[in-house]
């Protein structure tokens, strides 16, 4: 078969069935939980209780906080990990095996649909915060801009986690705690540290490409030092496909037992 | 014989336990049991076989090619696993449905197929119901059901009759029976003798990791020269024909039966016990109502070999 | 005819005393704990949440000798008892690996079993949903006691050591036994209660990642923008250290009143304990 055509098979159903999970009323919920900020401060606003403009900056401090450093990280996290976990805790991985189509085939079509799912949730949520925000500037090229940056970067964000997380999924079991580790321990406490070491991290290359002077926002950067756009972006995409192809690499080679004690 | 599977001193274990150890076994077309208890290896072989798994020691071709990593393979292969598994959110149509579209069939034909083995497994009627809803022998059905919808040359079924009720028994004894029939191989394993018994005469026996035997079961009873043979004669003169028995060599011991109706022969010549049986009976007019083997079946076997 | 003992709980009434045991629960608590032992990366999960214990060790050492110089700006810091063990429990890297510790031994206690459907199990035998959960508990607050309440008595005991001095103030050993324990069982329940919620384990540990994480990010944005620190009542961590300052009579971090933070964390324990116990019955009804 096609390799093509089976991992859109596998990207179409797994997509659909990812959109019926319970699992996935949570997630919305908690992708609507910023919109829903963004909206009580734009009314606040409006009605004089906050100054003109704080909405904006609202804005750039729930996308940062929020989604940047809390929202994509986690569903990537999960998402990422739980494309070949979930097959292995319920046992289900042995009928993406046992049929004509190569594992890099499986696991990307799987990687799309998850992907893809995080990515609606996030999308829809910064569309959601920024009309809200932005509601008197839409006629207005630069808000658009800033909308199209946030996006842009949020979508390569959750590209670059989302694969590294699916490696580290492909690889071991207990990916989870390994990335909440990774993420709210090493990259938290590398921000503290100057130099080429934040670099080590995805967050600084996440943070370069945002429209956040450094210094700014102090609870949110510590140590800044940001690199040139083009850098950023390139790293990113180059780290992400670098994942992805260590997630092939592994789940094309490593043999899974389904132990009972799953 | 050609075979379609071919394992060579196939070894493989998980840390410090031991899976199977030193197998080399050929199996062509036609059905073949495996047997053993629970633990002697009969998964751990079966999923290698079925590419889940990597030899450590060894090798195991099916059609001549290695099986891990080698998805074209699955072509021909069909593989009904043992866990009590399944996407639990999807109905069994759509379960079905999205397999046999990964085994390549497209629009009609996938429809078709699909169609096909969820009515050969009977669970046409509850298609459209969630899997999570299904008992768990409509699930064993469905798993079944996912390893033939594509007709492969070989089937490999690992426990297929586990929670299944027993009118699906029979049509499952019969659906695999004529899978055999039809030059396909078929390797089953089960811990369940009689229902192997029904199937095939063609068994390997696993303990422990290794084969003890293989072979027709009645050949392998044959074989077993050591082990005196048991010969149940039910008649209306038991003490009168053992007089004429208990003179014989090859006749070991004779105990009658509490009901005093049935003696009970141990002999290790088992052919030559018939032979010489008949002509006593001829010559003597003994009436004779029912002569069994007692221990000529799997489980007197499979006792024997493993020492219990 | 001799009368037997029951130990039987089914739905039939029998002639007999039925015995009861108040220890119905430790059989799971036992088991529990041997499981959480035995998993992959304990060991390092359990350093790493004794690694604040030592540090302070040190600093309480470092107390006693200044003419050694180290750990000089923690020194200063702990001023007092009160701040000493104010900041001990409620300082930012224990709290997370608490975090970490309640994701790693309580996150599947419930859901395993409901993935695995064990309630059939559990209530085919004589064992009320009181004595399930309060095995279950007893699993978290063993290891979370073990990083924080045991911790702090040796910190205790170690400073009057060091220090050459047996004093200690009454108050000050309430506290030391107070705030773990309202800390641990706070975080118990609230594990236990988000275990409950779905057999996937990986979802309830992002989910109890979250309910820790948001909750500090939210309470930081609406006090960026509303400029009011009560909004830090939202705050998991804030709320923790507000409570260590409210029972240490130190600082508070936050400017609301830190008995509030008490009443909060008590409040929602005492839900959660009650959402548990309706949602066993369910399940028990089910089994």
């Amino acid at each position: 078969m096609k390799k093509q055509n089976a991992m859109l098979i596998i990207f179409a159903s797994f997509f659909k069935s990812g959109f019926k999970a319970k699992r996935m009323r949570v997630f919305i919920l908690l992708s609507l939980i910023p919109v829903v900020l963004m909206l009580a401060a734009r009314v606040m606003e409006t009605a004089g209780s906050l100054v003109a403009d704080a909405s904006a900056d609202f804005f750039a401090k729930v996308m940062l906080v929020l989604y940047f450093q809390l929202l994509i990280p986690v569903l990537a996290l999960f998402f990422g990990s739980t494309i070949v976990n979930e097959e292995l805790d319920n046992k289900t991985l042995v009928y993406l095996t046992t049929v004509p189509v190569s594992r890099r085939a499986v696991l990307l079509g799987k990687y799309l649909a998850a992907f893809l799912q995080a990515a609606l949730l996030v999308g829809g949520g910064f569309l959601l915060c920024f009309l809200a925000s932005a509601l008197t500037r839409l006629g207005e090229a630069a808000a658009w801009e800033e909308l199209a940056v946030f996006l842009g970067t949020a979508l390569l964000a959750l590209f670059c986690y989302s694969s590294l997380f699916t490696a580290a999924g492909a690889f071991m079991k207990k990916s989870v705690l390994i990335g909440l580790f990774f993420v709210f321990g090493w990259e938290s406490v590398v921000q503290y540290f100057p130099g080429v070491t934040q670099k080590f991290t995805i967050i600084h290359w996440i943070k370069s490409l945002l429209p956040v002077p450094p210094g700014e926002g102090g609870f949110l950067i510590f140590q800044l030092q940001p690199s040139p756009a083009l850098e950023s972006v390139l790293m990113l995409l180059g780290a992400g496909f670098v994942f992805l192809f260590l997630a092939v690499f592994i789940f094309e080679r490593k043999e899974y037992i389904l132990s009972d004690n799953a | 014989m050609t075979a379609v599977l071919k394992a060579e001193k196939l070894s493989k274990w998980y840390g410090n336990i031991l899976g199977i150890s030193d197998i080399n076994l050929e199996i062509g077309s036609g059905i073949t049991g495996l047997l053993g208890p629970n633990g002697a290896g009969k998964s751990t072989f079966l999923k290698i076989a079925a590419g889940l798994l990597k030899p450590k020691i060894g090798s195991l071709t099916v059609f001549g090619a290695a099986v891990f990593g080698n998805h074209q393979l699955f072509r021909r292969i069909g593989f009904c696993p043992e866990h009590d598994s399944a996407y639990m959110e999807m109905s069994g149509w759509q379960f079905i449905l999205l397999l046999a579209r990964l085994h390549g069939f497209a629009g009609n034909e996938a429809g078709a197929r699909s169609e096909k083995a969820l009515d050969t497994v009977g669970l046409l009627d509850s298609k459209d119901r969630e899997i999570k809803g299904y008992s768990f022998g409509m699930r064993q059905r469905l798993r079944l059901a996912s390893s033939i919808l594509h007709e492969p040359e070989m089937l490999m079924l690992d426990e297929p009759l586990r929670g299944v009720d027993p009118l699906w028994r029979i049509k499952i004894i019969k659906l695999i029976k004529d899978y055999g029939k039809q030059g396909r191989t078929v390797i089953i394993s089960s811990h369940i003798l009689p229902e192997i018994e029904a199937m095939t005469s063609e068994i390997v026996l696993i303990h422990q990791g290794k084969i003890f035997a293989k072979g027709d079961i009645h050949r392998i009873r044959g074989l077993i020269d050591s082990h005196p043979h048991q010969v149940s004669i039910r008649c209306l003169q038991p003490r009168q024909l053992a007089q004429k028995l208990i003179d014989s060599d090859f006749v070991l011991s004779v105990d009658f039966d509490k009901d005093g109706h049935s003696l009970t022969v141990k002999t290790n010549q088992r052919d030559l016990f018939f032979t010489v049986l008949i002509g006593l009976i001829a010559e003597s007019g003994l009436e004779i109502e029912e002569i069994t083997s007692p221990d000529d079946n799997l489980q007197a076997v499979f006792d024997y070999l493993i020492g219990k | 005819m001799k009368q037997m003992d029951i130990r039987e709980k089914g739905y039939r009434h029998w002639e007999g005393e039925l015995k009861f045991s108040h220890f119905n629960w430790l059989p799971i608590t036992l088991n529990g704990v041997k499981t959480v032992f035995r998993k992959k990366y304990a060991k390092l999960i359990f350093s790493l949440s004794a690694s604040t214990f030592f540090v302070f060790l040190a600093a309480v050492y470092a107390s006693t000798k200044p003419e050694l110089k180290i750990l000089g700006e923690l020194v200063r810091l702990l001023k007092s008892d009160a701040e000493l063990f104010k900041t001990f429990y409620a300082n930012g890297f224990l709290i997370f690996m608490l975090v970490i510790l309640t994701i790693f031994s309580g996150a599947d206690l419930i859901s395993a079993d409901l993935k695995s459907k064990a309630f059939p199990l559990y209530f085919a035998r004589p064992l009320s949903r009181g004595d399930y959960l309060t095995g279950k508990f007893a699993i978290m607050l063993f290891y979370l006691l073990s990083f924080t309440l045991v911790p702090g008595i040796l910190l205790l005991l170690f400073k009057m050591i060091f220090s050459g001095s047996l004093s200690f103030s009454p108050l000050l050993f309430l506290g030391i036994l107070v705030f773990p324990l309202i800390v641990c069982v706070f975080l118990a329940s609230l594990t236990l209660a988000l275990s409950i919620l779905s057999p996937n384990t990986k979802f309830i540990q992002i989910a109890i990642f979250l309910v820790y994480m948001f909750s500090n990010n939210l309470a930081q944005i609406l006090k960026a923008i509303f400029k009011s620190d009560y909004f830090f009542l939202v705050s998991l961590p804030g709320n923790i250290q507000q409570l260590g300052s409210f029972i240490f009579g130190t600082k508070p971090a936050f400017n609301f009143p830190a008995w509030l933070s008490a009443l909060l964390l008590t409040a929602i324990s005492a839900l959660a304990i009650c959402w548990l116990s309706w949602r066993i019955k369910k399940a028990e009804a089910r089994a």
